[in-house]
């Protein structure tokens, strides 16, 4: 462009708008190229320092080994790896030794300081850590991390909070369980899973019976890692007293994988609930642990206002042992209900197509 | 014409470049935060691991009109994704083709009488098939009224809470229903989700599963690719960060069926269907004052067949800027409204501006400058710079987005992709750009026309299928 000679001040500007995005472009393709250059030499950097100290880590279960503190970039590659193969292995003398191995090489302090990262991705390592080394001092800085308001920072933290100290962690983790709300459910009962029905079971039970009834239906369907009799006796006790939709539904819900004389007669009391959504649980758990005697209710559901329930008690009853096909269409030609007619059929054609 | 005049003129282009290349640039900035956290929040090796069974069920509906060629194996390849619960609707939107009889021989479908609830008006279902061998694929025939009218058809059969739409020349990633469904279950308020779409092309695909990342050799395609890098990198991550962004593609996106039923679903009366009912989501979420996150994965979970010729590229775009255009005038009502916030105050006047009526000022710019230069009302030199600016600025937007891809992704593995992708990121500028200005133009004018306009017709040619 060595012959523009500018004079006009708007053209003048969208030369220096091109000149100056075109050396930005310029710039950024080095950049680019840099980028991919760097990456492959880090990745290649990485890879060899993973490789070695994964052998490292793993000898260390035979032999204590004396190994030298590490430096914070060393050290940032090996958190994760560390964090991995402490959750890989289960036997207790190994994650010892794992422990033993951490603490020489200056891991846990390192860890310490890298809680208060911005990225979340290096905080959520070193809690993980924290946890797994159950260190006591690390109590204090990892509570104060439940506060996070990022979910998925607190329920991390909360994690390694029952691992440092598992009854004073457990404690803690139902408090923030039941407030908060946005842990998704899904991690929350894989902590729960993790923690076992032994340990749970007893504590999570005696808490939902006296839990705000918004809470106790958001956390209902977590009943099902407990045991059995813990959770019939929660349901039992709560389900007198409430109205809450979520409270009910959930509790018929759970009520349906546990085959007795309790959930059957539960179940059934609420088949003319006025919420849909109830009289759909009831549908789908009459369809599991129903007996002869509740294919009349069923036969009555499938003539219900809501499609749903129809839909759902159709199913069911071509699912339960105890019916026969021709009895159902025996049912379906005295039928007088035209949707009842069309939902059953339409259960029967499926059943019969598997046959 | 004074020279006054023409300076307005000049002035007024160079505004509208400086607002709308800031624009994008800032874009650029938001989307990086937006990859930023996502990246930071879904460290899977370093958050409480997910106890399976908790996922929401999802129904995934594929319209298909003459889809005889890829359907078989498009159902195959979701057949193998990992995701505990999932219904397969495919609605046969009344082909001419064989593509119901094929499905019927394929996968061994028998008729059932279901009842055909019909929640959202659509044209009459002629028959429901479901097969007693793959118990969780449903196939709707029924009479043609459309790709909007088949998804509302499927939105009526299906059983799920969430629903899928995908394109029937689609391949989705092994876990792309897992990745999509985690915003659902972080956060009761999202309504819709979407993620990134990638070439398909150049790709190696074995038992329906991407195996092998590639480039093609076809430059129209690598043109759309580096295209496709900017629209869904930071054309969609940055909106996101705000809650405002109005696209999700409707070659992949997740949604709550409730909500979409209360506002009636999908408009027959649009060929762009899936942008027209996120921007009516807003409007409608906004108006009834109900907490709603629109939001997006930046991870690639669905790889499509771009068009190989100039001509299927040219029906694609001028159909697509018509859509644009009709999504945006039917929900007029979300500019500047009161209760709009950020998507009626910024994201809706950006998209009016700059992507609505993006080509015609783009073009008239283009045209305008070349008369002047021809009738002498401006120097060569200007001429030049005025090209210049429009290249360096588009170079620039194409070659933030690699840049971003190559700090997040690295989609491409290979140096030699990165290098053939700077290149093309640099070439497109010189033509192809234009070119695709040109399409949208006439995508507007046929907006403007009111011409009508059907399924959105495709040339398969399905390499990723004969390589099964």
């Amino acid at each position: 462009m060595a012959y523009y000679a500018g004079s006009d001040p708007i053209v003048e500007l969208f030369y220096w708008i091109a000149l100056v995005s075109a050396g930005v472009s310029v710039l950024l393709v080095f950049q680019i190229l840099m980028l991919r250059f760097v990456f492959m030499l880090a990745e290649r950097h990485n890879r060899r320092l993973q490789t070695r100290w994964r052998s490292l880590l793993v000898s260390s279960f035979s032999s204590a080994g004396r190994l030298s503190a590490l430096g914070a970039h060393t050290a940032r590659v090996i958190l994760p790896l560390w964090n991995k193969i402490f959750e890989s292995v289960y036997g207790e003398r190994e994650r010892e030794a794992l422990r033993d191995v951490a603490r020489s090489i200056g891991l846990d302090r390192f860890a310490l300081k890298r809680v208060k990262r911005i990225s979340i991705r290096e905080r959520l390592q070193a809690i993980r850590a924290l946890g797994h080394l159950g260190t006591e001092e690390a109590w204090r800085v990892i509570d104060e991390l439940t506060k996070s308001p990022v979910a998925i920072v607190s329920l991390t933290a909360a994690e390694s909070l029952v691992r440092i100290d598992s009854e004073r962690g457990l404690i803690r983790l139902l408090d923030l369980a039941e407030t908060r709300s946005d842990w998704p459910r899904d991690r929350l009962a894989g902590m729960f899973h993790e923690i076992g029905a032994d340990r749970l079971s007893y504590a999570l039970a005696s808490r939902m019976l006296r839990m705000p009834e918004e809470a106790l239906g958001r956390l209902m369907r977590l009943m099902e890692l407990m045991h059995e009799k813990d959770v019939l006796n929660v349901i039992r006790i709560r389900l007198r007293l409430s109205s809450n939709i979520d409270v009910i539904a959930g509790a018929i819900y759970l009520l349906g994988r546990i085959p007795c004389e309790f959930s059957l007669k539960t179940v059934r009391s609420y088949a003319d609930h006025p919420s849909w959504v109830v009289r759909n649980q009831v549908a789908i758990a009459l369809g599991r642990i129903g007996r002869e005697q509740d294919h009349k209710i069923l036969i009555r559901l499938t003539r219900d206002a809501s499609r749903w329930v129809r839909f759902r008690a159709a199913q069911a009853l071509v699912a339960l042992p105890t019916v026969r096909l021709d009895e159902l269409k025996q049912v379906l030609r005295q039928e007088d209900d035209v949707f009842a007619r069309e939902i059953l059929w339409q259960a029967i054609v499926e059943k019969e197509s598997i046959r | 014409m004074s020279a006054d005049t023409l300076h307005l003129i000049e002035f007024l282009i160079l505004i509208y470049f400086v607002a709308m290349n800031t624009g994008y640039l800032l874009l650029n900035l938001s989307a990086a935060i937006a990859i930023s956290r996502y990246l930071d929040t879904s460290d899977a090796s370093a958050i409480p691991s997910v106890y399976a069974g908790f996922e929401l069920p999802i129904s995934i509906l594929v319209p298909a009109y003459n889809e005889k060629q890829t359907i078989v194996h498009s159902v195959h390849s979701m057949l193998t994704l990992d995701y505990p619960e999932f219904e397969i609707i495919v609605i046969n939107d009344g082909s001419s083709d064989e593509t119901l009889e094929t499905l019927i021989r394929e996968f061994a479908m028998i008729e059932v009488p279901e009842p055909y609830w019909k929640r959202i008006e659509t044209q009459p279902v002629r028959a429901i098939y479901r097969s007693p061998k793959y118990p969780n694929i449903c196939v709707v025939d029924k009479e043609n009224g459309g790709k909007a009218d088949a998804l509302n058809a499927g939105i009526n059969v299906s059983r799920y809470p969430l629903f899928c739409t995908v394109d029937a020349d689609s391949i989705l990633g092994k876990h792309a229903l897992y990745r999509a469904v985690r915003p659902f279950m972080e956060n009761p308020d999202v309504v819709a989700c979407g993620g990134i779409i990638r070439a398909a092309n150049g790709c190696e695909i074995r038992v329906g599963q991407l195996t092998r990342v590639g480039l093609p050799g076809n430059p129209l395609i690598l043109f759309q690719i580096v295209e496709y890098l900017r629209a869904f990198l930071f054309g969609r991550m940055g909106w996101e960060l705000f809650n405002s962004l109005l696209i999700i593609s409707g070659a992949f996106g997740l949604f709550r069926k409730e909500v979409v039923v209360s506002i009636g679903g999908y408009r027959t009366d649009t060929v762009g269907e899936d942008m027209e009912l996120v921007v009516r989501i807003h409007r409608m979420m906004r108006e009834r004052k109900q907490p709603y996150r629109v939001t997006f994965i930046p991870e690639p979970v669905c790889w499509t067949e771009l068009p190989e010729s100039l001509s299927v590229l040219k029906n694609q775009r001028v159909r697509w800027h018509r859509g644009v255009s009709e999504s945006l005038t039917m929900n007029m009502g979300l500019l500047f409204n009161r209760k709009g916030g950020f998507v009626s105050w910024l994201t809706f006047p950006f998209m009016v501006l700059f992507e609505w009526w993006g080509p015609v000022i783009e073009i008239t710019g283009y045209v305008l400058m070349l008369l002047f230069y021809l009738w002498g009302m401006i120097s060569y030199s200007t001429f030049v710079v005025f090209l210049f600016a429009a290249i360096a600025l588009g170079t620039l937007l194409s070659i933030t987005a690699l840049v971003l891809e190559e700090l997040t992704f690295n989609t491409y593995p290979r140096a030699r992709h990165v290098l053939v992708l700077l290149l093309v990121a640099i070439v497109e500028n010189f033509g192809y750009r234009q070119m695709v200005a040109c399409f949208r133009l006439a995508g507007f004018v046929r907006w403007l026309t009111g011409k009508k306009g059907g399924w959105g017709r495709m040339e398969r040619v399905a390499t990723w299928a004969r390589s099964r």
